[in-house]
């Protein structure tokens, strides 16, 4: 694969155009990784905003019509609703686990089965969240299972 | 559509477990009886009844853990009621005699717990081809410290 970088002329917006015969799973990861880094998300704790990188949430949840994001330490409120963030990053990495999370697929470590269908995720943080059997199939798709 | 599935599955395997437990138990308790074709589409019934007891399961908000096991214990007394119901209407049991009551509670809670282990079996299976999946794609990666 070539990576070429052109200048842009002068007013001209920056743009990052693929060029593929096909759009494969290397491709998808790709663009995937793009469009993860490209918005950051304003999470606010104890009256302070952050610009925090989707990248690095390693899950929204939304509790009593709030919508709080979970780094590897901190916990931030965001005002996005959590079928705002589902279809703006839809194709990334994050994906629906129940009816009031979405998980960052990167972060999880391991998963483990927990009973009538729904299973626990490991988060690399020692968190653990529960995936619905609901979502399963989704997670599925998002490993190319 | 996904609950309706395991229904149906749930429904396969309690049909077998009650057959193989009906002809243990006319085998120790009845080797002479001759059964009609009746008895068959009794436990097929009673299979199906049972099967709807997965909806205890559903849920719009994902329970704790504490909830799980509530559930669990409901559904295994819901099955229990509805497999002795069926034998006394059906004439299978008669009130009173206990060994045959006990050697059914005892096939009940056999059959229940082996679709528990298949089940979680079939899930651990699942599980494992995601772990490998999430190896393969996901190395950890190292990110801010937030």
């Amino acid at each position: 694969m070539k990576i070429i970088i052109e200048e842009a002329s002068p007013g001209e917006e920056d743009q990052i155009i693929i060029r593929c015969r096909e759009i494969d799973d290397q491709m998808l990861k790709i663009i995937s990784e793009l469009k993860m880094g490209q918005k950051k998300i304003a999470g606010s704790k104890n009256g302070n905003i952050t610009m925090i990188d989707p990248a690095n949430v390693y899950y929204f949840e939304g509790v009593d019509n709030k919508v709080f994001l979970y780094c590897k330490q901190n916990m931030y409120e965001t005002k996005l609703k959590l079928y705002e963030i589902e279809e703006d990053y839809k194709n990334t990495n994050l994906f629906r686990a129940s009816k009031s999370i979405i998980l960052n697929v990167t972060k999880i470590k391991s998963i483990s089965p927990a009973y009538s269908g729904r299973f626990e995720a490991l988060l690399f943080n020692g968190e653990k969240v529960v995936i619905s059997r609901q979502y399963v199939p989704e997670l599925k798709k998002k490993l190319g299972l | 559509m996904d609950t309706i599935k395991k229904m149906i599955n749930t429904f396969a395997y309690i049909m077998t477990g009650s057959s193989l437990s009906c002809a243990l138990f006319l085998t120790i308790f009845a080797p002479k009886l001759e059964v009609s074709i009746t008895l068959l589409w009794q436990i097929a019934a009673m299979s199906f009844v049972c099967a709807l007891g997965n909806l205890i399961f559903s849920y719009k908000k994902v329970p704790s853990k504490k909830q799980m096991i509530i559930r669990t214990f409901c559904h295994y007394i819901y099955i229990n009621a509805i497999v002795y119901s069926n034998a006394f209407l059906c004439k299978w049991l008669a009130p009173g005699l206990m060994p045959e009551i006990l050697v059914m509670l005892l096939l009940v809670a056999v059959v229940y717990v082996i679709i528990m282990i298949v089940n979680f079996r079939n899930e651990e299976k699942i599980a494992n081809s995601l772990n490998r999946q999430l190896r393969k794609q996901y190395p950890k990666q190292e990110d801010d410290e937030l």
